[in-house]
C-alpha cells in the first residue's frame, strides 16, 4: 500500500504532463465508451425490432425448411408440442403459422404475395403487426374468410376495407389452391418489405386453401430474454421431435447478423487505431519521465531497493496514470450516453438508413456497463502491454553510474 | 529584409535541429502522427470504396444516370404506368450532347414458376444490343448464351434464383404477370443463360428477356415503354441533360439516380460527416501527444531559451521557433502517414473480400468485394487539418516558451 | 559608439511567497565607456539583478536605467531585446551556448539576428574564434568541448556582435584557476584594445584583483565604490 501511495504521488510531480497525458486517455475513453454504447445499443434495437415485428425470437420448423421454405415441409401442431412449450419457463408465448406464396387479384390488379395463416389469438403475442392496424381491425377467431393486408400492398392492389381478393397458388400436395378473402384490416408494420408483400388470413382458412390439414410450417416463439436465445434454443431442442429444429434470430435472419458483424469489424478498425495513437502518446510521456529519474532510481537502488520492486512501483505509476484518465473518461461517456438515453439520438439525414435496418428514427441508447467499460479496458490493457516491457530496462541500472549522471 | 530573412533561416535551423535532438521522443511522437494519418487515409479509402460501389452498383443495376418513367411508377410499378415513347423522341435523346447510351425497357412485376417452386421476380424486356456493357441487363452470362436481340424469347436469370427454383439452363419455367388489359398473362420461357451479380439480391430479383417478347406478352402498343434509362459521359452535366430530356418527354418523370436512390445519397453524406468527425478525433488524440512532447522539450531547454532571449531574440521569434518544430514534425509525419495509407490501399487494391458477410452486405446493397478508393481531396483534407490544428495546438507550449523569464531562470544555477 | 551606463535611483522589488524582497534598493551608479568594473558581495546582494536591469532583461520597480541616450525601462520587451542584440553582449556562468549549434554557429547566432551577410558573418566569426584561440574547434558542438572552451566561445560570441557593453555574470565560477586567468587576460585585452565596457558580477578574487573599479553590494545597496589605478 505504501508503494501505491508513493506511486500516486510520483505521477503528480509533473502536474502539467500528467494532466495532458491523462487528458488524452480520458478523451479516447469517452469516445470509446460513447461509440461502443451507441453501436451496441443500435444493434440490440435492430435485432429486437426485426425479431418482434414478425420474425420472432425463435422459430420451430421442419429441418430443412429455413433453407428451402416449401409449403409441404410442414408438421403437426400437436397438443404434445403445445404442452411441452407451455411447461418451458423461458417461453413467454408461441404462435403457429402457415406460409405460402401465391397470386392475389383484386378487381384491377394482380400481384405475387406472401400469404401467412395465423392464429388471431396468439399472433399478437409474438408479433407487433396486429398492433399496427391503421384501418379496420385485426383478424378475429370468428373470421373464416377475413384478411389483413399491408398498406403499400393495399394501395398497389387498389383495394380497401371490405374489398375481396382472389388467391391463387399451389397447395402442399401440388394441386391448385384457390380462395377468396375479404379485407377486414390494413396494417402499417414499419417494414416496407412486409407492407408490400404480406397478407395474413386465419390459420384454419390457410390450411384449407393450401391442403395442410392441422399442419403448420412454423411455430413462432417469444422468449423471456432475447440475449439468451442460444441457451434457450439448446434447451428446447432437446425436447423436440427428431424432424423439428428450433432456430434463433440470427439463423432466421443471417443477413442481419452478418451486417452487424461487418459493422462491428469496421468499427473496431477505427477504434483500434485510436487506441494505438493514445498508447504511443502515453509511451512517450512515460519513457521520458523514466529517463529523467535515472538518478533517483539509482539512489533508491543504492539504498537497497530491488530492481523488481522498482519495476513494480513504476508499473503502479503507469496504472495510476491510466486510471486518472480512464475514470473521468468513462464518467464523461456515461454522462453523454445518459443524456442521449433520455433525449434520444438521431443522425440528421439518416432516415433512409434507419429504415433499412428497421431502426426507429430516434435511438435511445442503453446504459450498459459492458458497453461503457469494454473500450477503456482495452485502452488500459494495450497501453500497459506496450509500455511495461520498457520498464524492464530498469533492471540494467547501475546505481553508481546513475547517481553520477547529470 | 535581410534581417528578417537571416533570422528566419537561423530559426528554421534551430527548429529542425531541436527536433532531432531527442530522436526517441521525436520518433514516438512521429509514430503517433503516422499511425493516425495512415489509418485515417486507409479507412477513408475503404469508406469511399463502399460508397463508390453503391453508386456504381445502383447506376449499373438498371437505374442509369437518368431514368424516364411514368410519374406514378416509383410508387406503384404497375403495368399500366407507361410512357409514350415514339421513335423520333427516342432518337432525339441520342442526339443530346453528353448522352452515352439510351436504353428503352419494359418492366413487369411477375411470378416465376419452375416445376417445384415459385418466386416473385421483376422481368425486364430489353434490347441486348443497346444494353451491352452498360448495365447488368447486357452483362455477359456466366453460363449459357446471351439474348441475341429484342425479339429473343428466351429468359436470362440470376444464378441464385436458378438454384432456388431447382432448375437449369435449357429447362422451361412459367412466368405469370398481369397485362395491360388487366388479365393474367402466362407464358413459358426457356432458360437461355445465367448471370451473376456483385450484390446477391440482384441475382434473386432480376430477369431478362427480349423487349418485343415482353411487349407482346403484356399486349403493349408499339410506342409504349415503362422506362428509358440514360447513361451519360463522365464529364457531362447531369442537370443540364435532365432539363433537355424533360423537354422531350414533358409528361413523364425524369429522375436522376440521386433522386431514385436516396439511400445511396444519404449514405454518402453521412459518411462524409463521419469521416470528418473521425479525422478530428484522431488529430485531437495525436495532438495531446504532440503538445506533451513539445512541453517536455521546452522544459529541458529553459536555460537555453533564456540565453536566446538575452542575446536578443524577441519573444515572437521564440514562439515561431517552437511552432516551427511542431509544423515540421507534422509535415513529415503527415507525408509518411499518407504514403503508409497509400501502401495499405495498394495492398488491398484487389478488393477486400466480404464473402463471409455477403448476406449482410447485400442488405445494405454492398457486394462481395470492396475496392478501396483513394480520393485526393480526402488526403489533402486530412493532412491540411492535421497541420493546421496541430500547429494551432502547439501555440500553447510556444507561448509558455516565450514566457520564460531570463532573469529568473538564469539565476537558478 | 560608446555608451555610458547610468542608473538613477533604481529599485527592484518583488514578491516571493508572502515576503517582499528588495533585490535592489535605490541604487545610483554611473559607468563611463571603457570601464572594467566588478560588482561583488554575498549572494542575495543584488549583483545579478543589477546586471539584468542594465541588460534590459528585467525592469526596475522605480528609477531609470539609461544606456547612452536610451532609457531602457520605457522600452517594450521586444525593443529591449533588439537593443540588447545591437549593443550589449552577455556571458553567463554556464549554459551560455545553444546546444544544437556548433561553436562557429553559436558565434554567428547574434550576427544572424542582426542580419549580417553570411560571408561577412563567417569571416568575423572565424576571426574572433581565432582571437580566443579556438579556430580549430569551430565545428564542434558544446557537448564536445570543455567548460573553459565553452566560456571562450561565449566570449567570442559576445564580441563578435561588436557591442558597446559586455555584461558577465560570474563567468569564471565553473573554471579552474588557470583557465580563469587566461579568460580574464583575454577580456582585459579586449577592454583595452576595443574599448568595450566590461561589467562583472563575481566572487572570484582573481577577477577582483584585475578590476579597475570595485563596487561592493550588500542587501541591494551600494556599500562601497572604489576605483583603482
Amino acid at each position: 500500500m505504501q508503494t501505491l501511495s508513493l506511486a500516486w504521488r510520483n505521477i503528480w510531480r509533473n502536474r502539467r504532463r500528467t494532466l495532458l497525458t491523462a487528458g488524452a486517455v480520458a478523451f479516447a475513453c469517452t469516445v470509446l465508451s460513447f461509440t461502443i454504447s451507441l453501436q451496441q445499443s443500435s444493434y440490440k434495437t435492430a435485432i429486437e425490432a426485426s425479431a418482434s415485428i414478425f420474425q420472432g425470437h425463435l422459430q420451430i420448423q421442419r429441418i430443412g425448411y429455413q433453407d428451402e421454405p416449401k409449403l409441404s415441409l410442414a408438421f403437426p401442431f400437436s397438443s404434445n408440442l403445445q404442452s411441452l412449450l407451455s411447461l418451458e419457463p423461458s417461453v413467454a408465448a408461441y404462435s403457429p403459422r402457415v406460409n405460402a406464396f401465391s397470386l392475389a387479384s383484386s378487381d384491377e390488379r394482380t400481384f405475387g404475395v406472401q400469404i401467412f395463416g395465423v392464429d388471431p389469438l396468439t399472433e399478437p403475442l409474438v408479433s407487433s403487426i396486429p398492433g399496427t392496424i391503421r384501418a379496420g381491425r385485426y383478424l378475429q377467431a370468428k373470421d373464416s374468410s377475413g384478411a389483413v393486408i399491408g398498406k403499400a400492398l393495399s394501395e398497389n392492389l387498389k383495394v380497401s376495407l371490405g374489398d375481396e381478393l382472389t388467391l391463387l397458388g399451389q397447395g402442399a400436395d401440388g394441386s391448385m389452391a384457390a380462395g377468396i378473402v375479404s379485407i377486414v384490416g390494413i396494417f402499417s408494420s414499419g417494414s416496407t418489405e412486409i407492407d408490400r408483400t404480406m397478407i395474413q388470413i386465419p390459420l384454419p382458412t390457410a390450411q384449407e386453401i393450401f391442403s395442410l390439414p392441422s399442419e403448420i410450417n412454423a411455430l413462432v416463439v417469444r422468449s423471456t430474454n432475447l440475449t439468451r436465445s442460444n441457451e434457450i434454443a439448446n434447451r428446447i431442442q432437446q425436447i423436440l421431435p427428431n424432424n423439428l429444429r428450433i432456430l434463433t434470430w440470427d439463423e432466421l435472419n443471417p443477413g442481419l447478423k452478418e451486417a452487424i458483424e461487418l459493422d462491428m469489424v469496421s468499427g473496431w478498425l477505427f477504434l483500434f487505431s485510436l487506441i494505438l495513437i493514445v498508447a504511443f502518446g502515453v509511451l512517450n510521456t512515460f519513457l521520458m519521465s523514466l529517463l529523467e529519474r535515472i538518478r533517483e532510481f539509482g539512489l533508491l537502488m543504492a539504498l537497497g531497493m530491488k530492481a523488481w520492486s522498482l519495476i513494480f512501483m513504476v508499473s503502479l505509476e503507469l496504472l495510476c496514470l491510466l486510471l486518472t484518465g480512464t475514470l473521468p473518461g468513462v464518467v464523461m461517456g456515461l454522462a453523454i450516453i445518459t443524456y442521449f438515453s433520455i433525449v434520444g439520438f438521431s443522425v440528421p439525414g439518416a432516415e433512409e438508413l434507419t429504415q433499412l435496418w428497421n431502426l426507429p428514427a430516434v435511438l435511445y441508447p442503453q446504459l450498459n456497463p459492458l458497453f461503457l467499460l469494454s473500450g477503456p479496458t482495452v485502452v488500459v490493457v494495450i497501453t500497459f502491454v506496450l509500455v511495461v516491457p520498457f520498464s524492464l530496462r530498469l533492471r540494467r541500472i547501475n546505481p553508481v553510474e546513475a547517481l553520477t549522471s547529470v | 529584409m535581410t534581417r528578417l530573412w537571416s533570422t528566419a533561416l537561423v530559426t528554421t535551423a534551430l527548429a529542425s535541429r531541436n527536433i532531432l535532438r531527442n530522436p526517441r521522443r521525436t520518433l514516438l511522437t512521429l509514430t503517433a502522427v503516422i499511425v493516425g494519418v495512415a489509418s485515417t487515409v486507409a479507412l477513408a479509402a475503404l469508406a469511399r470504396g463502399v460508397a463508390q460501389q453503391l453508386v456504381d452498383d445502383s447506376i449499373y443495376n438498371l437505374t442509369g444516370h437518368l431514368k424516364i418513367q411514368h410519374p406514378d411508377s416509383a410508387r406503384d410499378p404497375a403495368v399500366e404506368h407507361t410512357i409514350d415513347a415514339r421513335e423520333e423522341s427516342v432518337e432525339a435523346l441520342q442526339q443530346i450532347p453528353g448522352v452515352h447510351a439510351v436504353l428503352p425497357r419494359i418492366v413487369a412485376p411477375a411470378v416465376i414458376r419452375s416445376e417445384r417452386e415459385s418466386f416473385p421476380i421483376t422481368l425486364f424486356g430489353v434490347d441486348p444490343g443497346l444494353e451491352g456493357r452498360n448495365s447488368v441487363a447486357g452483362k455477359a452470362v456466366s453460363n449459357g448464351e446471351n439474348l441475341s436481340d429484342s425479339d429473343d424469347s428466351h429468359l436470362i436469370l440470376g444464378s441464385k434464383i436458378v438454384e432456388k427454383l431447382e432448375t437449369r439452363i435449357g429447362r422451361r419455367v412459367v412466368v405469370m404477370t398481369q397485362d395491360i388489359e388487366n388479365e393474367i398473362a402466362d407464358r413459358g420461357f426457356r432458360i437461355e443463360g445465367i448471370f451473376q451479380a456483385e450484390v446477391q439480391s440482384t441475382e434473386l430479383l432480376f430477369s431478362f428477356t427480349g423487349l418485343e417478347t415482353l411487349r407482346k406478352m403484356l399486349r403493349l402498343k408499339d410506342d409504349q415503354l415503362h422506362e428509358i434509362s440514360i447513361l451519360v459521359e463522365p464529364e457531362a452535366s447531369l442537370p443540364e441533360i435532365q432539363k433537355q430530356v424533360q423537354k422531350l418527354f414533358p409528361k413523364a418523370a425524369v429522375l436522376t439516380w440521386q433522386e431514385l436512390q436516396p439511400l445511396v445519397v444519404s449514405m454518402t453524406k453521412i459518411q462524409n460527416g463521419f469521416l470528418i468527425i473521425w479525422f478530428l478525433i484522431v488529430i485531437v488524440s495525436a495532438g495531446f501527444g504532440l503538445v506533451n512532447s513539445l512541453l517536455m522539450s521546452i522544459f529541458e531547454r529553459v536555460r537555453e531559451i533564456a540565453v536566446m532571449h538575452a542575446l536578443g531574440m524577441t519573444r515572437v521569434w521564440i514562439v515561431i521557433e517552437t511552432v516551427l518544430q511542431s509544423f515540421l514534425l507534422l509535415v513529415v509525419g503527415g507525408l509518411i502517414g499518407v504514403l503508409g495509407g497509400m501502401a495499405i490501399v495498394r495492398q488491398f487494391s484487389g478488393g477486400i473480400d466480404l464473402s463471409k458477410f455477403a448476406r449482410g452486405a447485400s442488405i445494405a446493397g454492398i457486394g462481395d468485394r470492396i475496392v478501396p478508393q483513394l480520393i485526393w481531396s480526402d488526403v489533402v483534407l486530412v493532412v491540411g487539418l492535421l497541420i493546421a490544428l496541430g500547429t494551432l495546438g502547439s501555440l500553447y507550449p510556444a507561448w509558455l516558451a516565450a514566457q520564460v523569464n531570463p532573469a529568473r531562470s538564469l539565476q537558478r544555477l | 559608439m560608446s555608451r555610458s551606463i547610468a542608473l538613477e535611483s533604481v529599485s527592484r522589488l518583488y514578491h516571493q511567497a508572502d515576503v517582499l524582497v528588495k533585490a535592489v534598493s535605490d541604487v545610483s551608479l554611473t559607468f563611463e565607456p571603457g570601464e572594467f568594473t566588478t560588482l561583488f558581495g554575498p549572494s542575495g546582494s543584488g549583483k545579478t539583478t543589477l546586471l539584468n536591469l542594465i541588460g534590459g532583461l528585467d525592469v526596475p520597480t522605480s528609477g531609470q536605467v539609461r544606456i547612452g541616450e536610451t532609457v531602457m525601462n520605457v522600452l517594450s520587451p521586444s525593443e529591449r531585446a533588439t537593443f540588447r542584440l545591437n549593443h550589449i553582449g552577455f556571458i553567463f556562468q554556464s549554459y551560455n551556448l545553444i546546444p544544437v549549434l556548433s561553436a562557429r554557429e553559436n558565434v554567428e547566432f547574434v550576427m544572424q539576428l542582426q542580419g549580417v551577410h553570411s560571408a561577412a558573418r563567417r569571416e568575423r566569426a572565424m576571426e574572433v574564434l581565432g582571437r580566443v584561440g579556438l579556430a580549430e574547434l569551430s565545428d564542434r558542438r558544446p557537448d564536445q568541448m570543455s567548460g573553459g572552451q565553452q566560456q571562450r566561445v561565449a566570449v567570442a560570441r559576445a564580441i563578435a556582435s561588436e557591442p558597446d557593453i559586455i555584461l558577465a555574470d560570474e563567468p569564471t565560477a565553473n573554471l579552474d584557476s588557470k583557465t580563469a586567468a587566461d579568460l580574464l587576460s583575454l577580456m582585459q585585452e579586449l577592454n583595452e584594445v576595443r574599448k568595450i565596457t566590461f561589467l562583472f558580477s563575481t566572487h572570484d578574487k582573481q577577477v577582483m584583483e584585475r578590476a579597475r573599479r570595485l563596487v561592493r553590494l550588500r542587501d541591494g545597496k551600494v556599500e562601497n565604490d572604489e576605483r583603482r589605478s
